[in-house]
């Protein structure tokens, strides 16, 4: 019930945002908005470079590993994880933003993939 | 001639960028805020070196996305000559006005050096000063100056003369030797390296006063 309520509130917020310069009615929802936090959607993105492109980093972690008397580790590659919480409760729609958000800044397609995990 | 020098937070050329412009147009360029949305008349904008957002996600990442970089992007695609040095070559790429990427350098150092570059198009309203093949010397202060762009991007750049310098000694591990490109319109150039600090023999060398001299001829 509370889910349906959040989510509710969440579309009337967004078209309060999209009517003409969102004035102070739109503040009001984005309060309520803020007390049914635990339904939002988590994001875990996990970015790592394309296969191919060289890692000098992840070499030089394979490097000191071997140092330290690890054999056996190969191909050390290193990404990075970005987490955030999406304010969307249905999953869809919070993977629709976070692949925009990951087009736009999180990843460089020049040379890095991206994969995002969500949770409720 | 009018030019301006865009100051992201932790640029740390601009005002070497600067001094360059001023000697070589005798006007000093208007200093622009990255949180600016407008750009004032300019016939060359310049992106200058730094850490902008201490390259935080991905060198040049956050600043690709500044306010004002709209309006950069606007006059560039209209025509207007930019150029991004170091980290303004990282902005460029990130802002998809040149291609490809600028990564960690192969050898893992931060490379602080005076390197030779070979010009490889003198064709290009940056470098017509040089003749080809022509070496020049610029120091390099970086740590992702890693050139990379996948095979048929590096054969369209060739194949298109838009590789204008390459290193002779790679010092960190660019595809291609390459050290600087410009894009297919040939207004937007991208380099490593810093001619801005070699425009005075007290400086350690003169061929970054010649790249601007060269420039302002060829911007008119």
């Amino acid at each position: 019930m509370l889910r349906r309520l959040t989510a509710d509130v969440l579309a009337i917020r967004d078209r309060e945002l999209q009517g003409a310069g969102g004035g102070s009615m739109a503040l009001a929802p984005l309060r309520i908005v803020r007390l049914n936090e635990e339904f939002f959607m988590k994001a875990r993105i996990i970015v790592t470079l394309k296969s191919g492109v060289l890692d000098p980093q992840g070499k030089a972690i394979e490097g000191a590993l071997t140092g330290l008397g690890f054999a056996g580790a190969h191909n050390v590659r290193q990404g990075k994880i970005i987490e955030m919480k999406v304010d969307e409760t249905d999953e869809t729609a919070a993977r629709a933003k976070v692949e925009d958000m990951c087009k736009k800044l999180l990843a460089n397609p020049v040379m890095e993939n991206y994969s995002i995990e969500l949770t409720a | 001639m009018k030019t301006s020098v865009i100051v992201f937070p932790a640029s740390n050329c601009d005002r070497d960028a600067a001094v360059a412009l001023e000697q070589a147009t005798g006007k000093a360029p208007d200093m622009i805020w990255h949180g600016d949305a407008d750009l004032p008349a300019t016939d060359l904008i310049v992106l200058p070196g730094g850490f902008s957002y201490g390259d935080y996600l991905r060198s040049g990442a956050m600043a690709a996305h500044s306010p004002i970089m709209r309006a950069v992007i606007e006059k560039a695609k209209a025509g207007t000559p930019v150029i991004g040095i170091c980290n303004g070559f990282q902005i460029l790429t990130e802002a998809g006005l040149l291609p490809g990427a600028l990564m960690r350098n192969a050898g893992l150092d931060f490379v602080c050096r005076t390197v030779t570059l070979t010009v490889e198009n003198n064709q290009s309203m940056f470098s017509s000063v040089f003749e080809k093949g022509q070496a020049v010397n610029f120091p390099v202060a970086h740590h992702d100056g890693n050139f990379f762009a996948d095979s048929e991007t590096l054969d369209r750049l060739e194949s298109e003369s838009r590789v204008v310098f390459r290193y002779v000694d790679n010092p960190n591990g660019s595809a291609r030797d390459i050290a600087g490109i410009i894009n297919d319109s040939g207004n937007v150039l991208g380099l490593m390296p810093h001619p801005e600090r070699v425009i005075s023999p007290l400086l350690g060398g003169v061929d970054g006063a010649a790249f601007f001299r060269g420039l302002v001829e060829a911007v008119g």
